[in-house]
């Protein structure tokens, strides 16, 4: 069992990684709000990273020559690869959930439900377009509960993507939609027409907000799923949706 | 058919509080210590991402220079790498970064005289921009190291806004692994930023 405190210090972790205090709010000389702050600043990180902050560059095969020549007493372990040191590499690239593009065997399960969901959404776009109250309003579309699914008796729901402060957002109740609990839990995408590329926005929020990565255009992303993800640590698309509409 | 991913990538140390593998920890000190081969194990290892770094916040032209610059200015000053202080990846991160500057504020002068602006191939100018690139690149390298499993539990961490409780029901993982797994993992990436700003 670990102590008390250490379960404190996990708690207070996990909110101060979540949680979004101005740039700059450092702590003083308080050493837990220090580590605060420090956490506020890794979460705000982590939201940010991009595809791009994770893909890495081929440096060019003479550069770890050049290195080794500058730095005398550096030595290349003998007769290396001819096409110079950097080999397999070093870190995995794959972000946490944003922005994941996907293309598997599982895309073609996918398309089955696009094509199912395409006639059910005709209906369902446009709705929300001519909310005079938020003029930020950017596209929009109905989610409609696809055939077949765990969660037959859902209700559609309304997904609006927003203009923010810094960026664009997803709107989405999904507590308006009356899905069951989930074994496991309910996370939300935006797949691209050919339901080749897919962007995950998160697991699922009872604040309903999603944001979108800036790097991804929502018009080359349109379709927004709603998927079950079952509790076996796979980050992948499950191809289970249970909700799904194109944004119009 | 799930494709489970192979859970052997990121090596052992599960319990290193401060989240490196043991990899990590024996170049670290092998690198403080200026070993031979430590040098080229290092830039085996950060070499891509500090010519990452180096080309997109300086430009083609520049980039294997500064490259250059950082692993030799760091294995001359090798000595004063502490790994206490922060991960190596996050150090040559943070010496780049450095470089960087130099070079776009000489490039700067030059171009101020010569009255041409824009003209380059729209490498990060301002500073902040190349501090705020060094962050992400650190932390991206940091989440590298996770094993996939881990991911999905730091993932839910950031994202969601789930208790440790729900995270552990979620991804079926008992509750004392997923808090394991997120501090490991948060130490691994405060490390790293750590290292980034052992330089400034």
């Amino acid at each position: 069992m670990p102590p008390p405190d250490r379960d404190d210090q996990d708690e207070r972790a996990l909110r101060a990684i979540r949680s979004r205090r101005p740039e700059g709010a450092a702590g003083g000389l308080d050493p837990d709000a220090a580590e605060e702050a420090q956490l506020a600043r890794l979460g705000g990180i982590v939201r940010s990273l991009s595809d791009e902050d994770i893909a890495r560059d081929e440096p060019p095969p003479g550069l770890w020559t050049a290195i080794a020549a500058r730095s005398g007493g550096a030595r290349s372990g003998g007769p290396g690869p001819a096409t110079g040191p950097v080999g397999e590499p070093p870190f995995e690239s794959v972000p946490l959930h944003r922005p994941r593009r996907r293309t598997s065997a599982r895309a073609r399960v996918l398309a089955v439900g696009a094509a199912a969901a395409a006639v059910l959404v005709v209906v369902g776009v446009l709705v929300a377009r001519g909310d005079d109250d938020d003029p930020e309003v950017v596209a929009s579309a109905q989610l409609e509960p696809l055939p077949d699914q765990p969660a037959g008796d859902a209700r559609p729901v309304d997904a609006r993507i927003v203009e923010v402060e810094d960026g664009l957002q997803l709107d989405l109740a999904l507590g308006e939609s009356g899905l069951p609990e989930p074994d496991g839990f309910y996370e939300v995408w935006l797949i691209d027409p050919n339901v080749e590329g897919m962007v995950s926005l998160g697991p699922a929020r009872s604040d309903g907000t999603y944001a979108v990565p800036p790097d991804i255009d929502v018009a080359a992303f349109p379709i927004v799923d709603v998927s079950v993800e079952p509790p076996d640590g796979v980050p992948t698309h499950s191809g289970v949706s249970v909700l799904r509409g194109t944004l119009a | 058919m799930r494709a489970e991913p192979d859970a052997t990538h990121g090596g052992g140390g599960d319990d290193d509080d401060d989240g490196r593998t043991a990899a990590d920890a024996e170049l670290e000190l092998a690198f403080r210590a200026g070993r031979d081969g430590a040098l080229e194990a290092a830039y085996r290892r950060h070499g891509r991402t500090v010519f990452t770094f180096a080309r997109r916040a300086a430009g083609d032209d520049l980039a294997e220079e500064l490259t250059q610059d950082v692993f030799v200015a760091a294995w001359t000053s090798a000595s004063r790498y502490d790994p206490e202080r922060g991960a190596l990846g996050g150090w040559l991160i943070g010496i780049c970064r450095h470089k960087v500057v130099d070079a776009l504020r000489r490039r700067e002068r030059a171009v101020a005289r010569i009255e041409r602006a824009g003209a380059l191939a729209e490498p990060a100018s301002s500073t902040t921009e190349v501090d705020r690139m060094a962050e992400r690149l650190a932390v991206a390298d940091s989440l590298g190291i996770l094993r996939p499993e881990a991911r999905r539990v730091v993932e839910l961490a950031f994202y969601s806004d789930m208790t440790h409780e729900q995270i552990a029901e979620a991804t079926g993982r008992p509750l004392g692994t997923v808090k394991a797994q997120i501090r490991r993992s948060l130490a691994s990436m405060r490390r790293y930023l750590e290292g980034v700003d052992a330089t400034s």
